[in-house]
């Protein structure tokens, strides 16, 4: 139950990007939320079955770089996966009305619904994550996501003087 | 117990909280005072509007887990608890049953706060029930004398903060910037006068401590200089120090 939680949680990224290079401007205010309140859902899902049936664990095979995978959800990263996925809610249903004003950049406003996804799903990979190589891999990406969160007015000089 | 008397105590704590309580309502009346009473004090091009319902539903959901987190402490600490004793358990040298202590005082707090909230919604449905039939007026809050009141004058921060700071002149004292107009000059340029409260304790003890703070924090400021090799650096200077944690088994 908890593998195909997580890898439905992890697959809703890809979809996600693929999806919103596709979508005009009008669903993809609608669709980022909503993909973002599913992802919420389930990573609380995993929290609350950690929190009433003690720790989650399982692994994958891996590779020969990686080695095998260990998956574990433990009281601590249930509490930490509840506190990302609180402040992610309420900043994308927050956002729906506030990106409005930047309605004429529709490929920036896809690019940070990307990003703002990819940060997510990667925060609670790392949370979950027992492999140091694969560790890497979702803290890189969640740095790079956040990166390009954080200079979304790109354009400005100021921003790009303050990314890091 | 020996030392202070248990009434003196009392009595102190009282007395700590009147004056906490007074400076909170004089606060309290002076930002309301001063951000939404009066005149405007510019033309504004835009009325400002309200924010959308939805921009504001996430706020009262971030509300909403902050008053249950102030109404039932207990289950917070209860979940905190076990995330604690499941993950540090080794490492723990306090009682656990000591916190039961500090539990029910937080139960206690947190079901006289939630009291206190509904006396407030009563005291504002009572309120409302009161003046919605009553005609409401605008009307100028600073007309004493003016033939042609403008919009800046009227109430200031300083209007409600002066009172108290002559109560407490001995801590914070009043000082003006002034340029006094000489007797000689006719035609006088023009002035600004302003007052400022002179706090000796953040003049002789907090400032120079942060002063000194920030001096002895100014040698690290060469950690975040902005150059992405140093970052990637940072990490790998982490996954060594992991590495030889793992490979010494420290134990934090």
């Amino acid at each position: 139950m908890a593998e195909i939680l997580i890898l439905s949680f992890n697959l809703l990224a890809p979809i996600s990007i693929v999806l919103f290079a596709f979508v005009n401007l009008r669903h993809l205010s609608f669709a980022a939320p909503v993909i973002l309140t599913l992802q919420v859902f389930i990573a609380s899902w995993l929290a609350f079955i950690v929190f009433s049936d003690g720790s989650l664990e399982y692994s994958y095979a891996g590779s020969f770089i990686t080695g095998n995978i260990p998956i574990r959800i433990d009281y601590l990263s249930a509490w930490f996966i509840l506190t990302i996925s609180f402040t992610f809610l309420t900043g994308a249903w927050y956002g729906i009305q506030y990106m409005k004003q930047y309605r004429d950049q529709s490929g920036n406003l896809a690019l940070h619904a990307i990003a703002f996804i990819l940060a997510f799903t990667a925060l609670i990979d790392i949370c979950i994550v027992q492999n140091a190589i694969v560790f890497l891999v979702a803290w890189e990406i969640m740095a790079l996501s956040a990166f390009v969160l954080v200079i979304f007015e790109h354009y400005k000089k100021e921003t790009l003087r303050g990314r890091y | 117990m020996t030392g202070i008397p248990l009434i003196i105590l009392v009595v102190l704590s009282i007395v700590g909280l009147v004056l906490v309580g007074g400076i909170s309502l004089i606060t309290f009346t002076k930002l309301y005072g001063v951000i939404f009473l009066g005149q405007p004090r510019a033309v504004l091009n835009s009325k400002p509007v309200e924010a959308s319902f939805i921009m504001l539903l996430p706020q009262y959901f971030i509300v909403a887990v902050m008053f249950s987190v102030a109404f039932f402490p207990q289950f917070y600490l209860g979940q905190v608890m076990n995330i604690i004793h499941a993950s540090f358990a080794s490492h723990l040298s306090a009682d656990p049953v000591a916190f039961t202590d500090t539990g029910m005082t937080m139960t206690a707090i947190g079901r006289v706060g939630f009291i206190f909230l509904v006396a407030i919604i009563v005291v504002f449905i009572f309120r409302y029930l009161m003046v919605k039939k009553q005609p409401v007026r605008v009307y100028e809050t600073w007309g004493c004398g003016y033939v042609a009141p403008v919009a800046k004058a009227q109430y200031t921060g300083r209007s409600y903060a002066r009172t108290f700071g002559r109560l407490l002149g001995f801590v914070v004292n009043e000082r003006q910037n002034f340029d006094p107009i000489k007797k000689s000059s006719l035609y006088p340029s023009q002035h600004k006068f302003s007052t400022y409260y002179f706090d000796w304790l953040e003049k002789f003890l907090v400032m120079p401590l942060t002063r000194r703070i920030a001096f002895i924090l100014n040698y690290f400021q060469f950690i975040q200089n902005g150059k992405i090799q140093s970052y990637v650096i940072y990490g790998l200077f982490f996954i060594i120090i992991v590495f030889l944690g793992t490979v010494l088994n420290w134990v934090f």
